[in-house]
């Protein structure tokens, strides 16, 4: 008796765990994708290599912020923001985000670029950082 | 607009309710903030504070607005990086299930740099998840569409030509970049608000 309870018992584990599964499988759950957003200012950081970028990322798993990535060229600088989101549904709230972007080398009047929207971004200039500083 | 606690959403559509005095309102999601959070125009203006939030099919909030500000002017191509936008301005109000799948319907938010435009692909899209404050929220009947947004957009004006139509809501996140968006139609956000309309008069 006590043999087939410990029977039933670990087949309906099973069942719930083959349930879950599937369930997980066809809603995609914890799956994540990353996705590049605008970014809302560029501020010079501590020296004319170090960029100060905020953006505008999201709460919990609706766009929680990844950083700020460069693509470098000789003429101009490509930054882009990431988040990432769990696949579905969620809402679209935003908080505000920031990050440093330290350069191969010194920005040096190169163009920078919003990697998101392809828009040309003003660098500027932080009070307490100025030009030479 | 942004909360005095760090969040920031879209103002949407101005609504008037009649009564003496007739009072006015702005609208944005209900999922922004909860009652008497206090709110302010690219975080510096203040707005006001939430006196009434529907997390049920509306998923809208109303902050109370001095009759000397109402307006029926939205914004649209906002951009924060500039700190501004233009403006469109609202004749009416799409009528109750005057929406059908295939209809254009164009929205910009706080966070989108430019207006987006695509078809209503459903008109009966249900969910339900956990606000930031800790409300369960449990949504139906809404409007997806085929455009993308991004977060900070909830509460923004859904659109077409001079016509307000809803008011967003969510994202729909998807493998390939083949995101939508979800929002409330403004027949039931001004229901949920006991609004008697959207203001559409200079």
């Amino acid at each position: 008796m006590k043999q087939r309870t410990v029977v039933m018992v670990v087949a309906a584990l099973v069942v719930t765990a083959v349930g879950a599964s599937v369930y997980v499988w066809r809603r995609g759950a914890g799956e994540t994708e990353e996705r590049a957003v605008p970014i809302s200012s560029v501020t010079r950081g501590k020296d004319d290599a170090t960029l100060v970028v905020r953006y505008v990322a999201g709460t919990g798993g609706c766009g929680s912020p990844l950083g700020v990535t460069a693509e470098e060229s000789v003429t101009s600088v490509r930054l882009v923001a990431r988040v990432r989101f769990v696949r579905g549904v969620c809402p679209l709230v935003g908080r505000a985000a920031q990050a440093e972007v330290r350069l191969a080398s010194p920005l040096a009047g190169r163009t920078v670029i919003d990697g998101s929207t392809s828009r040309r971004l003003a660098v500027e200039l932080s009070p307490a950082n100025p030009p030479n500083a | 607009m942004d909360s005095t606690d760090g969040y920031s959403c879209t103002s949407g559509f101005v609504a008037y309710r009649n009564g003496t005095p007739t009072s006015y309102f702005v609208l944005s999601a209900a999922h922004c903030g909860p009652v008497n959070s206090a709110w302010a125009q690219a975080g510096v203006v203040a707005m006001g504070q939430v006196d009434r939030v529907d997390l049920t099919i509306a998923d809208t909030l109303r902050i109370p607005i001095p009759v000397t500000t109402k307006s029926n002017k939205v914004t649209i191509n906002y951009s924060s990086y500039l700190g501004q936008g233009t403006y469109r301005s609202i004749t009416s109000a799409q009528g109750q299930a005057a929406d059908v799948v295939g209809q254009t319907q164009c929205s910009s938010g706080q966070n989108t740099t430019s207006l987006q435009c695509g078809p209503l692909i459903a008109t009966s899209v249900d969910y339900s998840w956990t606000t930031h404050y800790g409300s369960h929220a449990a949504y139906y009947y809404g409007r997806e569409v085929d455009f993308d947004c991004n977060p900070g957009d909830s509460g923004g004006s859904v659109l077409y030509g001079n016509q307000a139509r809803g008011i967003m809501r969510a994202k729909v996140t998807r493998t390939l970049g083949n995101d939508t968006c979800i929002y409330g139609h403004i027949y039931d956000n001004l229901r949920g608000m006991s609004m008697t309309g959207v203001v559409s008069t200079a």
